[in-house]
């Protein structure tokens, strides 16, 4: 088995170098006098940040981050259950159906609760 | 928040502040500049008939332009992160992709789930990339990027798992092969896991019009604002690389891999060993092929006669490759042809997706993510278990398969219709806060 991974690592390899190199080519490639002055704001359109990075943040972007988690880690469980369902038979979807059950059940509450018209 | 004064609107307006974003944001020049000429920034220093050529001189231009900024707040190890990784993780997803029974860098067990895996990293090429700057606008336009990713990639993988109750495998070459053993490509049997991974991936890829969750007229994305030079180069690659990985997904998940259309239709001539629909692609490609050196004689500018004519003789060499191989042994055949539909079904994939950028007006990036959550995400669970279902109907009911798909897809598609009713069109008022 691990030996599937070798082609893999020595392409990840190759494939690292192949940038790594270009960005340091190109960094050697300007002289000293073009490349920007320190101090500089980080933005080349002038216009000055409102606030700083670390402000507040809307809500909807911590929903969407939450909800994320409980659904992705659920998907684990519903792939591995999907590719051995034809093995399973009606055993198997009646095993799964409780679990989606729980899930969507979950999901009218956020629903009834109004989370989702935040995100 | 509300009591921010003053507003990104108001600042733009002020004439001694910069000019509308709009116009100093952007290097892509509106669409409707993009027919009658090249970026309207780019010195025209080529030769009028060598203008086609422009683009190209664009990505040079690139290389010379001066090395990103060093802002006194700007992290530097995240700033050279943030390409490499983008790099690093765009190309290492092709690894597993078949291209064809014969060319597979490494067929792994787990190849769907390598695949869902390396791409989820793609968030770190957005939010290294503009945490670096410690700018409020960049960091916002990278959260936003974040969530639709995100909210996306979860209707994706829903979708997927549709097909692997079919094929019983993660391995894509197995998924390929389990198509050709149930006589059908899975885009038939689980059309609308196939239409949410779509959708997805116009999301996910950023390529629509549909979805630019950096809203370029309001806080422009730093990774394309900050490093317009060889960082951003790097940075649209992965982009682009992307695209193709999406549409190789969807390619060998849904479209049959490197399988032809009637896969399972294997009547040869009489005599040989020729399959008769395995001649159809070379002569296609040989027509074309001829049509290109036939138009590239009349009399015309030299630029066009040399495309017709390149392009004439590159597909004359594929022709010869296409029907020479009929005659090689299997294998040989078996690669050349399966790396040829393979191509072409990636090609036509990313076709329409580009078709659509251009098709269809912009959307809000939130009315994106709410969409995915409210309509997306509900229904690839309902695709899912009706799926299930159906399967389970046609091999131990013993009803045609036909029949239990096109149940289960218009019973699919009328709780999507019901979700999508219900939801509010209307997003709430952006906010300055990220919202």
């Amino acid at each position: 088995m691990p030996s599937q991974y070798i082609p893999i690592l020595i392409v990840a390899i190759v494939v690292a170098v192949f940038p790594a190199a270009a960005l340091v080519i190109f960094k050697r490639n300007h002289k000293a006098s073009e490349t920007a002055e320190a101090g500089e704001t980080p933005y080349e359109r002038e216009l000055p940040p409102e606030d700083a990075a670390a402000g507040n943040y809307s809500e909807r972007l911590y929903i969407a981050g939450a909800l994320f988690v409980i659904f992705d880690v659920a998907i684990v469980f519903l792939f591995s259950w999907a590719i051995k369902f034809s093995q399973m038979g009606v055993y198997g979807l009646f095993v799964m159906l409780p679990f989606v059950g729980i899930l969507l059940a979950g999901y009218a509450w956020l629903y009834k609760n109004g989370a989702l018209d935040r995100i | 928040m509300a009591d921010h004064s003053p507003t990104k609107a108001e600042a733009a307006e002020q004439p001694d502040h910069a000019p509308d974003p709009l116009q100093s944001g952007s290097e892509v020049p509106a669409q409707d500049e993009l027919g009658q000429r090249g970026s309207p920034q780019a010195p025209e220093f080529l030769h009028p008939r060598l203008r086609v050529l422009q683009p190209v001189a664009d990505d040079v231009k690139v290389l010379l332009k001066k090395d990103g900024w060093s802002a006194a707040s700007a992290d530097r190890v995240t700033f050279w992160i943030a390409p490499l990784s983008a790099v690093i993780i765009a190309l290492l997803t092709y690894l597993v992709l078949p291209v064809g029974p014969a060319f597979q860098t490494s067929d792994l067990n787990i190849g769907l789930l390598f695949i869902l895996g390396i791409s989820s990293l793609t968030i770190y090429r957005i939010v290294p990339g503009n945490w670096s700057s410690e700018h409020r606008d960049s960091l916002i336009g990278a959260l936003r990027s974040a969530a639709q990713f995100l909210s996306y990639e979860t209707a994706a993988a829903l979708g997927l798992a549709s097909v692997l109750l079919l094929s019983g495998s993660l391995s894509t070459k197995e998924i390929v092969q389990a198509q050709l053993d149930q006589g059908q490509w899975f885009i038939f049997y689980v059309p609308v896991g196939f239409l949410i991974f779509f959708i997805c991936s116009l999301a996910t890829t950023n390529r629509a019009r549909v979805s630019p969750p950096e809203t370029n007229s309001e806080i422009v994305a730093a990774h394309v604002m900050e490093n317009r030079n060889f960082h951003g180069a790097l940075d649209s690659l992965a982009e682009y690389a992307n695209i193709i990985v999406a549409a190789g997904i969807a390619t060998t998940v849904f479209l049959g891999g490197w399988l032809r259309p009637l896969a399972s239709y294997r009547d040869r001539f009489p005599g040989t060993s020729v399959e008769l629909l395995d001649v159809l692609p070379g002569l296609a490609v040989a027509a074309i092929s001829a049509y290109c050196l036939r138009s590239g004689r009349r009399p015309q500018a030299k630029i066009r006669k040399a495309v017709m004519n390149w392009t004439g003789g590159i597909c004359g060499v594929l022709a010869a490759a296409l029907l020479g191989t009929l005659f090689a042994p299997e294998n040989a055949m078996a690669g050349v042809h399966g790396a040829f539909w393979f191509v072409v079904k990636v090609g036509a994939y990313m076709y329409f997706c580009l078709w659509i950028r251009f098709a269809f007006p912009g959307l809000q990036f939130d009315r994106w993510t709410r969409r995915s959550w409210r309509i997306l995400i509900p229904a690839a669970f309902i695709n899912l278990i009706t799926a299930a279902m159906a399967i389970l109907a046609s091999q131990d009911g013993g009803l045609p398969m036909r029949f239990t798909t096109i149940v289960a897809t218009v019973a699919t598609l009328g709780a999507a219709a019901w979700l999508a009713k219900d939801s509010p069109a209307d997003p709430v008022a952006q906010t300055a806060d990220g919202g």
